[in-house]
């Protein structure tokens, strides 16, 4: 019988429980709509759901909308036209992605208020005291702007990787067709990187369904904000297994939509000798302008807010500097590291499974392996809560304490929570990298008396150190960031730099959140450019 | 019969078509068996078969008297003592080729593995390569790396997919005869997986032209390509 599913040797075996274990909030979400439904439940359904959808219907599409013309036209730029420090932005756009956008919220209001940076200026100058209301970012359109310019670098890293392999021979036949550079982007390069760009998309859509910092300091309503205020203001745990249900809907229909955007539209090439495009070199005022462009973007998304925070850093570094800073860096360093490496073995044994044993089981492996991706950080929160308890009841039961909260109480339930949630990016980068060394020398090994474990410490895994390299930096920058999981899921009095960069804010202490914001931002640039600089050498 | 193969019906996908359909071969102690076919006509599959990287839906594999694969049965392919050389070779590009040759005989002692890796480079002449990593050796080098590795462990069969494909001609003509003498030389029982006449010719003592997973034209290398029975063995043996 176990032979029948899969269960041939320790890494199947081990790879089933793991998926079980990753099922089970998910699980438990879905027990729980069946629960009798509550006044509260009538009151929001009633008065405050159309609200929600409303609202995230617009940050969703507008945001996309942005994301994929800055992302999309800048990817086109630094590959195509050879400008002034072009290089510098090739990896120089993505920057914005170490700034979470609930920091560059609340530093974008701190910027822009009355006593902000601008104001000041303007009336200490020019004696120009202005309507307050053209300053108020705190609104649907201020958050619009704030997720796209932190989270375009999504559409922008894959569209640029897209058109960097693309091939050159399309575009000079353009041109030898007497077509325009307006009208080359426009017919050809458009179409062909729809794939890239809608996966890029895709990506930006589930981190604003996902956000919970930017909306609750905005005041905005959505299904992140009101999960948390059913749940801990309410305490209406059913409730909030309802919303969550309606936002994995929500979710549900983003990626129906993004298969239908894509479906029937992927190009390939129809040789195999694809060679970069060569840049033209630009002058006079196209190169300036496109300098200015991609200098704006980085400006608003990087340099600005990181300047704004060093400005607040230093004058309140004074109240701030102290051991428990020194404890959250480390809370917060220790938690991504033991997190992404927990996460990388979890993806190293399922992927390892799933290439070696091709079958219906494994195929689902993979699919609900990175399934937990497109769940919202609140959704994965409120599953894995209810999981855990019923772990903990079941404990009391066995040991018969009855006060005893083992699970629900520790560490161990965040890194579950992460290990869902990020375990489709850890998987990623672990299936790619199997995909490129291929079953070849598996299989020599193999055939050489080696078993499926033997020949992955010895054979596997020294060809794909640079993967999983990758595949740990880019979880570890993701747990770092992370909040609406950690606000929910941390243990008592443990606090990451995230956590307590977004309680200041939240208490408008934003100075006193900038010395925190700036070391989280600090430790995602060096990580980033670790990143670039692997893929670099690996390529 | 040293190798059997009875009665085997294999896919690659439970929705496609069989590769091979009622699949029978025989091959006798210390033979070497040619398999010709074109592309997609179920030759390296055969070769995956028997080193069990793949499992059939149906039927019966035998090598030397022992079951490896039936409807109760499934000896894993570190068990199934088979040399194999694969098309591109499969070298481990982290390994130097004395480490890659040593790979496969990780369990004897120290001593022992190096005795018997040094025969082995001996027999492939590539004592004075031992020290070099897979990149910084040639076509033909590569290959007979790849040849020693697969030998060393000292298989009941030896299984080569496409062995000269990634070769020059001239190169080609020259493995081909250090080949043949050093398969002679150990007596080892082989099958060549191959699209080229020629390998048939100069190697193999027995010959069969495949054609969509069955088998069109079995015997004696030189009598099959001088008497092609069908229009597809022609074209395969012109």
């Amino acid at each position: 019988m176990f032979k029948k599913i899969g269960f041939t040797n320790k890494w199947s075996v081990i790879s089933f429980f793991l998926i079980i274990l990753i099922l089970m909030p998910s699980v438990f979400i879905l027990i729980g709509f069946f629960n009798p439904i509550s006044d509260t439940w009538l009151h929001i359904r009633r008065y405050l759901l159309k609200d929600y959808i409303y609202n995230s219907v617009i940050l969703v599409f507008f945001t996309g909308l942005f994301s994929i013309i800055i992302g999309v036209s800048l990817a086109w730029f630094v590959n195509a036209y050879d400008f002034k420090y072009s290089n510098f932005f090739k990896w120089g756009l993505i920057l914005p992605l170490a700034v979470p956008p609930y920091i560059g919220s609340y530093t974008y209001v701190g910027l822009l208020n009355y006593t902000g940076v601008i104001q000041t200026f303007l009336r200490n100058n020019f004696e120009l005291v202005l309507n307050q209301s053209y300053f108020n970012i705190m609104s649907l359109s201020g958050a619009i702007f704030i997720y796209t310019i932190f989270l375009y670098p999504y559409v922008f890293l894959i569209t640029h990787a897209f058109l960097q392999k693309q091939s050159a021979s399309l575009v000079e036949v353009s041109k030898t067709l007497g077509k325009s550079p307006i009208s080359i982007f426009f017919r050809i390069i458009l179409p062909i990187s729809r794939g890239a760009y809608v996966a890029g998309t895709t990506l930006v859509v589930l981190e604003v369904l996902n956000d919970y910092g930017v909306v609750k300091y905005f005041g905005i309503s959505t299904f992140s904000t009101s999960i948390f205020q059913t749940w801990f203001s309410l305490g209406d745990i059913n409730s909030a297994i309802r919303l969550s249900v309606y936002l994995m809907a929500f979710v549900i229909i983003v990626l129906f939509l993004e298969k239908l955007s894509r479906g029937g539209k992927q190009y390939s090439y129809s040789n195999t000798k694809i060679k970069p495009l060569k840049a033209k070199k630009l002058t006079g005022w196209k190169n300036w302008s496109m300098f200015i462009y991609a200098f704006t973007v980085i400006s608003l998304g990087f340099i600005i807010p990181v300047l704004q925070l060093i400005y607040w850093s230093i004058i309140s570094y004074g109240k701030i500097l102290n051991m428990n800073i020194i404890q959250t860096v480390l809370n917060s360093i220790g938690v991504s590291l033991v997190g992404s490496f927990i996460i990388l073995v979890a993806a190293v044994i399922i992927a390892n499974t799933v290439r070696i044993k091709k079958n219906i089981l494994t195929k689902n492996y993979a699919r609900i392996a990175v399934l937990g991706y497109s769940i919202p950080g609140a959704v994965i929160a409120v599953g894995v809560m209810i999981f855990f308890l019923k772990m903990d009841n079941f404990i009391q039961l066995i040991s018969g304490q009855n006060n005893m909260l083992l699970l629900s109480s520790s560490i161990f339930m965040l890194i579950f929570a992460y290990l869902i949630r990020f375990l489709a990016i850890g998987y990623n980068s672990v299936e790619s990298g199997f995909n490129k060394i291929g079953t070849d020398f598996h299989e020599a090994s193999r055939t050489l008396g080696n078993g499926i474990t033997k020949t992955f410490f010895k054979v596997d895994l020294p060809m794909m150190k640079p993967a999983l390299m990758s595949g740990f930096l880019l979880v570890s920058i993701e747990i770092l960031k992370e909040l609406p999981l950690t606000l929910i899921l941390r243990p008592f009095n443990f606090n990451t730099l995230a956590t307590r960069a977004f309680e200041y804010a939240n208490d408008e202490m934003i100075h006193e959140s900038a010395i925190l914001s700036l070391i989280l931002i600090f430790i995602s640039v060096i990580l980033v450019y670790s990143l670039t600089y692997i893929k670099k050498k690996g390529r | 019969m040293f190798v059997n193969m009875t009665d085997i019906d294999f896919c690659y996908d439970k929705n496609n078509e069989n590769i091979l359909e009622d699949f029978e071969l025989n091959i006798d102690k210390g033979q070497t068996l040619s398999i010709l076919g074109e592309s997609g006509s179920g030759k390296s599959t055969i070769l995956r078969l028997l080193a069990g990287l793949e499992r059939q839906k149906k039927g019966q594999i035998v090598i030397g008297n022992k079951i490896m694969n039936n409807e109760n049965t499934f000896v894993s392919p570190e068990n199934r003592e088979v040399g194999m050389v694969f098309q591109d070779y499969a070298l481990f590009p982290h390994m130097t080729v004395f480490e890659n040759i040593s790979f496969g005989i990780s369990n004897l002692s120290k001593k022992q593995r190096k005795q018997k890796v040094l025969e082995t480079l001996t027999l492939v002449d590539l004592v004075d390569h031992k020290s070099k990593y897979p990149h910084q050796l040639s076509g033909g080098q590569q290959q007979r790396t790849a040849l020693a590795r697969a030998i060393v462990t000292e298989p009941q069969i030896l299984l080569l997919d496409e062995p000269f494909s990634n070769l020059d001609t001239n190169l080609k003509n020259n493995i081909r005869e250090s080949l043949k003498e050093i398969i002679n030389v150990i007596g080892i029982t082989t099958i060549i997986v191959s699209h080229d006449k020629l390998d048939a010719l100069k190697l193999a003592d027995q010959l069969i032209v495949l054609k969509e997973g069955k088998i069109k034209q079995k015997g004696i290398p030189e009598q099959l390509i001088s008497k092609p029975n069908t229009g597809y063995a022609e074209s395969i043996l012109a």
